[in-house]
């Protein structure tokens, strides 16, 4: 997107910008809110990350019925888990979507356990379809800015990361996977995640 | 060691780890400034993979089932959210968590198999009673951290609740007690021990529940014969609970 090319501060402002509203709360403010008890906040912060955190679910257990249900159990573990949420460790919506993946990926893991994953489709594949409805601007364009640096990883490190992220897999099971020995695996991910992040620009200045 | 787990760095992000692997990469993140600044990045990174999933039209039966159990649902206690020191504590008990998660999946504690998150002790994986008074006691909002090498070798952590009047005592890297010798546990009150617990035999790290701790100013470990003493008849470490 040229509009974006260059700017991801601008990007990352742009970021929690739900569509018709002026000046809204920031998923920050309004998660310090949550932990207050504000359930008015709540639904608010529920509108502003549900979408994100369904889909991520549904990328993972693939099954809609069950990425509703992690759904659920996520949003109501950070009402739950609000007060927790510390600042200088990142964003909320980083906190809300690290813990979102971890329920998947247990889900599936404990799927694994009796089913064989060769049914499922391959994590690899380029990208999900998604409805045809008017999205809103600022979420089309982080998600083209995504996948612009997505594409800037070598074929290698977007695959490893993709199979781990979206697929759900450990890194062991990645390595098996494409047969590449684990440290080559353990260096693609950090490597990849990191031309990702500088793509990105995400800096956790005074943050970490 | 450290330069080796620190190429998890990617992996850990990504919760392409098992739950040992975290644990281990935890504790390495609380002596590596650096390294912590860089997870912190590579997560709000992996964060952003979301982006490229969004669902734009999320069921409306789902957001009305979600604010229902979430009014139901009581919160946990922040805590002050500006007091550091208070953050401070609920950052080492959750290494601290993870620390005993790492004992338990290392001593192939039998049923015992807790996934430990930085954020989250899932009540439903608190499966053995054992976990859920570990948890009891760490989640405590009045719970504080005791570290000590012991003389011998290894290291004892106390977590200690006086509200809840129970501790937790992760022993790990004990030396060999000794042919007919074991551990025992002692809670200290002036010059009075009060025996709280023993390991078994050839047990060198163990992750308990002690209590009540009542007045007890130290906990201790001692190297007994193997039927246990009245009294500690060896100490070969104390932690001050204050």
């Amino acid at each position: 997107m040229p509009t974006m090319s260059g700017d991801p501060e601008q990007a990352r402002r742009l970021r929690s910008v739900p569509p018709d509203t002026a000046n809204p709360p920031s998923a920050d403010e309004l998660l310090s809110r949550v932990a207050r008890g504000d359930e008015a906040a709540f639904a608010a912060l529920y509108d502003a990350v549900a979408g994100r955190v369904l889909g991520l679910a549904r990328r993972v257990v693939r099954d809609p019925a069950q990425a509703e249900e992690v759904t659920q159990e996520v949003m109501v573990e950070v009402w739950r888990t609000a007060g927790r949420f510390d600042a200088g460790r990142g964003s909320a919506s980083a906190w809300i979507l690290t813990m979102a993946h971890r329920r998947a990926v247990d889900r599936v893991r404990s799927e694994q356990a009796h089913t064989d994953r060769a049914s499922r489709v391959a994590a690899t594949e380029s990208h999900a379809p998604y409805d045809e409805v008017v999205e809103d601007v600022t979420a089309r364009l982080e998600r083209e800015q995504v996948r612009r640096c997505l594409g800037r990883l070598t074929p290698v490190q977007r695959e490893a990361v993709a199979l781990a992220y979206y697929g759900g897999h450990t890194y062991r099971e990645v390595a098996e996977k494409l047969k590449t020995p684990l440290p080559t695996v353990k260096t693609r991910m950090r490597d990849g995640l990191i031309r990702m992040r500088d793509c990105l620009g995400i800096e956790m200045e005074g943050r970490a | 060691m450290s330069a080796d787990i620190h190429t998890l760095a990617g992996a850990y992000a990504l919760n392409a780890v098992d739950d040992l692997e975290r644990a281990a990469f935890e504790r390495h993140l609380t002596d590596c400034e650096p390294c912590r600044r860089e997870v912190a990045e590579l997560r709000e990174t992996v964060a952003r993979l979301a982006d490229d999933t969004v669902v734009e039209a999320t069921p409306p039966g789902l957001r009305e089932r979600t604010l229902t159990q979430a009014a139901r649902t009581p919160q946990l206690r922040s805590g002050a959210a500006d007091d550091s020191a208070r953050r401070q504590a609920g950052r080492w008990r959750r290494l601290t968590v993870a620390a005993a998660a790492a004992v338990l999946v290392a001593g192939g504690a039998s049923a015992v198999t807790w996934t430990v998150s930085n954020d989250r002790i899932s009540d439903e994986q608190a499966s053995s009673a054992q976990a859920r008074q570990i948890a009891a006691v760490l989640d405590a909002p009045d719970a504080r951290v005791f570290e000590r090498s012991l003389q011998p070798g290894g290291a004892a952590t106390v977590v200690v609740s006086r509200d809840r009047d129970r501790g937790v005592v992760l022993l790990r890297d004990l030396p060999e007690p000794g042919p007919g010798r074991i551990y025992e546990l002692w809670l200290i009150r002036g010059s009075e021990p009060r025996k709280v617990g023993r390991l078994a035999e050839g047990v060198r790290a163990s992750t308990a529940v002690i209590g009540p701790i009542a007045e007890a100013g130290t906990f201790g470990v001692s190297n007994e014969p193997v039927g246990g003493s009245a009294a500690p008849t060896r100490i070969v470490g104390t932690v001050e609970l204050s």
